[in-house]
């Protein structure tokens, strides 16, 4: 192999392995390029909009183009819902936690 | 087929398979209602006339590639493209699509003669990560294949749907990939780890969903075995290729 070969070689599978051994060691678990393909799943999460005190079932597939598990959608989700729904003052997410079942319920409330 | 040629050409069809998917979805990030999540802030989101036209470049630079015609700029060109896709929003991330990028900028820029040692480290990074990642309660429970296995075209029996089975489907995955990551180098192992991953990605195939990424990502993953039978200088293109040996693309 030549020298300009072996360097990119080098290069290239440094890159290749920093990449998914920084998503291993990272916290969240949501994170893209670490090969992390049905590896595991912290739980299933439906969202509601609340609206004059009153909540219904929000269809994510009407809102967003991939409910992919590295993104989390509360982020870009509820101030997006909050902007388009007029009268919404919340954007609720309700995840099923596994592996024990746990719900945990959180209000992103609407700013403004 | 000789050298590396395989690659190139899966590289290049699932390049115009994803574009059914990935255009559609680009499109909708269009409509007001549709919730936007970029990843680059600096990178602009292209209306729908420019997503069509950028599409249309896609698949002329894919026939250029499958033709071996200024294959290295049209891979570029289109490792670029999806570059710029994984960097436009989050929603738009598979790992299909990064490893078709990794393919595709491996053939633009990587000196041939590190081509095909540069698709073997990759093919062993994939797999070990894979494996890795999965070393956890919550897949080696069975909870995580429970949950997936039989969304695809073929559905899992209930008789199949028991824990135990489960968990041991799920720590015999991680040994399989494990395996891959290895046995892929040894000569020894290579005829049965073709098998193994064969196996493995038809299996995926049958029982999960979504269909047409475990499509592009296991008909990747198995161009890239070709990888292990290419002699250093098979990454040139198929006119020089082609006077070599005709066993340098042969499986042991």
């Amino acid at each position: 192999m030549s020298t300009a070969g072996r360097w990119w070689l080098v290069g290239f599978v440094a890159v290749m392995l920093a990449i998914p051994t920084s998503a291993l060691l990272s916290e969240d678990e949501r994170v893209a390029f670490g090969w992390q393909m049905y590896s595991s799943m912290d739980g299933i999460t439906s969202y509601e909009i609340e609206r004059n005190g009153e909540r219904e079932t929000l269809e994510l597939s009407e809102w967003t183009v991939s409910s992919r598990r590295e993104l989390d959608a509360r982020e870009h989700l509820a101030p997006h819902v909050c902007e388009r729904e007029s009268g919404a003052t919340a954007v609720w997410s309700i995840t099923e936690r596994l592996p024990d079942l746990e719900t945990v319920k959180e209000r992103h409330p609407c700013q403004g | 087929m000789p050298g590396l040629t395989v690659i190139r050409l899966v590289a290049a069809l699932a390049v115009v398979g994803k574009l059914f998917s990935l255009v559609p979805m680009t499109l909708a990030l269009n409509e007001p209602d549709i919730m936007r999540a970029p990843v680059v802030d600096a990178v602009p989101y292209p209306s729908d006339g420019a997503v069509l036209a950028l599409a249309g470049l896609a698949v002329v630079a894919a026939a250029l590639l499958a033709a071996g015609v200024w294959d290295r700029l049209a891979a570029g060109v289109l490792a670029a493209g999806i570059a710029a896709v994984l960097a436009l929003d989050a929603q738009l991330y598979a790992n299909h699509l990064y490893l078709l990028g990794l393919v595709l900028l491996i053939w633009a820029v990587a000196p041939l003669d590190a081509r095909a040692a540069s698709y073997r480290w990759l093919v062993s990074i994939v797999y070990g990560f894979a494996a890795l990642t999965k070393l956890n309660v919550t897949y080696l429970s069975g909870l995580v294949l429970s949950a997936n296995l039989g969304t695809g075209p073929v559905p899992l029996p209930e008789a199949l749907n028991v824990w135990w089975l489960l968990s041991g489907l799920a720590i015999l995955s991680v040994i399989v990939e494990a395996f891959l990551a290895v046995a892929l180098w040894l000569p020894r192992w290579r005829r049965e780890a073709v098998i193994v991953g064969v196996s493995l990605h038809a299996g995926i195939l049958a029982l999960m969903s979504p269909w047409w990424n475990l499509l592009v990502f296991g008909a990747l993953m198995i161009s890239l075995y070709s990888a292990f039978v290419a002699d250093p200088a098979a990454g040139r293109t198929d006119r020089s290729s082609a006077t070599r040996p005709a066993a340098a693309g042969s499986l042991p």
